[in-house]
């Protein structure tokens, strides 16, 4: 019977996908758990535990040889799913750890809203879920759904200070740029599904592959666009640092990795495995996108006075890296080509988590955070200054640390194919970056006025010792990622890279 | 020029009009009663093309939920037209320029591209197009995981909505 093959074949690659689906299943059982009406720490900690669980599934059941299309051809189990979906689940577990804290304010902004921290856990878990099948979607249905859930569970979240008018209109805003983006998406599919006939992305590459029609070239242009909108490339960043500003501390590190993970995931999918024939087209258009986010991002930063929205047009110009580092992710191209890209998505993710951590340990949510709160800080709090000295050093890209190691692969990767004049490019709109970081780093260290507003903070209560885990994690990886490149390369990266294009060990770690 | 032909084109003035009355008339609640209209008429128009089963889902999900949730909406917010400035319904000239601007673009593209309104051939339209059967083994069959992953997507806005919008009752105490 054809009806019991189905349901034997759903079974067998619900086995396989259960990485994907554990994210929904926990997030069901977090609201059983307050339909029964537990108390709220248990559910909270059943959040925790269910992340681990994953984090540890995760990790065992990693298979580089694995490649499987599941579900009828909408899920692909391989190598770069399964290690997004492992970069998710610790970001996800990184946001958890930052938001905990909150619990034990006194404040009564954290007081009136964390009383629905479950839901908030719930939408965090829902979104990973999103992540999970964004990654691994390749069927033009669960891409776009992904996407929605990542999406929707992040709208909702930014409004978690519901009391705080900063935070309902970060979700507002997000809301209705984030539709908008969801309507270009949605227009760049239905054109690309009407001009080939298929969701699949099988399908839609061997037609294309035979010839393309206008209406493709359409279809390339939108999606390019939902994809800019989603990663908050200039210009389509504008709602970026308002929402990142606004938005609860823990939720902007959320946002400011998690959507990256999903679009370098997605794009590697759709601009490498069903635009791959037509990339004359879209390649010059993410290519403007990618060097001017670099150029124009870190200009606006210099004039940034609030803290948050200076990281945020620094997260916009990382972006702009992670882009490149996406283009020269060709397949044909290089013999190792999305080791770049994993590499500075993963560095760049653990760098923001910790950075963000570390201002939700510091920051005073009753105010902005304005830079010139930190003035002199290093007087105050030598010991914050210099892990905050480490996250910014790591961000602009300075030498000794991680950031600089990813950089210059992506430099290095697009000299290699003949983008000379594209990373000259991207090293100007990095020095100039640097202007900012370095700033920064003088204010808090070397000035001699009297200390900001940040001195005064109590900062948030670290009693479960949760953000100084993830500041300290972050930390290592920071400094390790900059002193012994190779160990990442060869133990995180390598397995993957070898796998996914079947060549011996590339030259970034061998030497 | 079949009779088919002619109910089409009989029917598409019917839409033009009701869309353009659901953008033009002053008073939202009077709005959502158009769109109920054109939401009927849309259906027609499915049922000319030969699938009867998204004629009936047109019916159920647009005219019986979403407008229903407009309404809802709309009496909730209780505006009127005075609050929304609109003293006056929006004259006829613009109205009939609307029609006209909508319809020569319509018309333009029908011209140019016949091809877009053609029936489908008989050899395209397979026997069961359009019937539930066939649907729904598209639904939980190729499509299982995307049916499944929009589940998840609704449960999430559910609970995005909660997150948002639950209101403690009054005197229960923080906890």
């Amino acid at each position: 019977m054809i009806e019991t093959d189905l349901l034997a074949e759903f079974w067998r690659d619900s086995q396989v996908a259960f990485p994907v689906w554990s994210w929904a299943l926990s997030a069901v059982i977090i609201l059983s758990l307050q339909i029964v009406g537990v108390r709220r720490g248990v559910s909270v900690g059943a959040v925790g535990l269910c992340l681990l669980g994953m984090i540890v599934y995760a990790i065992w059941s990693f298979d580089p040889a694995l490649n499987e299309s599941l579900y009828f051809g909408s899920v692909n189990w391989d190598p770069l799913a399964q290690s997004l979906n492992g970069l998710a689940l610790v970001i996800s577990l990184g946001v958890y750890l930052m938001s905990l804290p909150g619990l034990f304010s006194d404040s009564k902004l954290f007081r009136l809203n964390y009383h629905q921290y479950p839901e908030f856990l719930t939408c965090l878990l829902l979104s990973g879920f999103g992540i999970a099948v964004a990654v691994s979607a390749v069927d033009l249905t669960s891409f776009f759904l992904g996407f929605e859930a990542l999406s929707i569970g992040t709208y909702a979240m930014c409004g978690f200070f519901r009391s705080q008018i900063r935070s309902t209109e970060a979700a507002l805003k997000y809301l209705f740029v984030g539709a908008f983006a969801t309507v270009v998406f949605l227009w760049g599919i239905a054109m690309l599904y009407g001009a080939t006939g298929s969701t699949g992305y099988a399908d839609i590459a061997a037609t294309i592959a035979v010839g393309p029609e206008p209406l493709v070239l359409l279809a390339c242009i939108f999606i390019t666009a939902g994809l800019a909108f989603k990663f908050a490339l200039i210009p389509f960043h504008f709602y970026a640092p308002e929402v990142y500003d606004g938005a609860p501390t823990p939720v902007t590190a959320f946002m400011a990795t998690a959507m990256k993970v999903a679009v370098v995931g997605a794009g590697i999918r759709l601009f490498w495995g069903v635009l791959g024939d037509l990339s004359h087209l879209w390649l010059p258009m993410w290519l403007a996108l990618c060097v001017l986010s670099i150029l124009v991002a870190n200009v606006w930063a210099l004039q940034q006075r609030s803290l948050k929205k200076l990281f945020a047009f620094s997260s916009i110009s990382h972006a702009g890296y992670i882009g490149l580092a996406l283009l020269v992710a060709d397949p044909s191209g290089s013999e190792w080509p999305l080791f770049p890209v994993l590499s500075y998505i993963t560095i760049y993710s653990l760098m923001s988590l910790g950075l963000f951590a570390l201002v939700t340990w510091m920051e005073n949510r009753d105010e902005v955070f304005l830079i010139e709160d930190l003035r002199a800080y290093a007087r105050k709090n030598l010991g914050r200054s210099l892990l905050l000295a480490v996250f910014i050093a790591g961000m602009a890209g300075f030498p000794p640390f991680a950031g600089f190691v990813i950089k210059l692969m992506v430099f290095q990767a697009l000299i290699a194919q003949g983008y000379v004049g594209v990373a000259l490019l991207a090293v100007v709109g990095s020095i100039i970056g640097a202007i900012y970081y370095l700033r920064l780093l003088v204010s808090i260290f070397m000035s001699s006025e009297e200390s900001g507003a940040a001195s005064g903070w109590s900062g948030m209560l670290d009693r479960l010792y949760s953000i100084r885990l993830v500041v300290g994690l972050t930390v290592l990886v920071t400094c390790i990622g900059g002193l012994f490149p190779n160990v990442f390369a060869d133990r995180i990266f390598g397995v993957l890279g070898r796998s996914s294009v079947n060549t011996e060990i590339s030259r970034d770690s061998s030497e | 020029m079949t009779g088919l032909d002619i109910s089409f084109y009989i029917l598409a003035i019917f839409l033009l009009g009701s869309s353009a009355l659901v953008a033009f008339r002053p008073r939202p609640i009077e709005a959502a009663l158009w769109l109920i209209l054109h939401f009927f008429l849309t259906s027609i128009l499915y049922v000319i093309m030969g699938s009867h089963f998204v004629a009936i889902i047109q019916l159920l999900v647009y005219a019986g939920a979403i407008v229903v949730l407009f309404t809802f909406v709309i009496l909730l917010l209780n505006l009127n037209p005075e609050e929304l400035g609109l003293k006056t319904s929006v004259s006829w000239a613009s109205f009939v320029l609307f029609l006209g601007g909508i319809g020569a673009v319509l018309l333009c593209l029908h011209v140019a591209t016949p091809e877009l309104l053609a029936p489908l051939s008989e050899v395209e339209r397979a026997s069961d197009f359009g019937s539930i059967e066939s649907f729904s083994r598209a639904l939980l069959g190729r499509y299982v995981w995307g049916f499944e992953v929009a589940g998840v997507v609704l449960l999430l806005a559910v609970v995005g909505v909660g997150l948002l919008a639950y209101k403690k009752p009054k005197g229960s105490k923080l906890s």
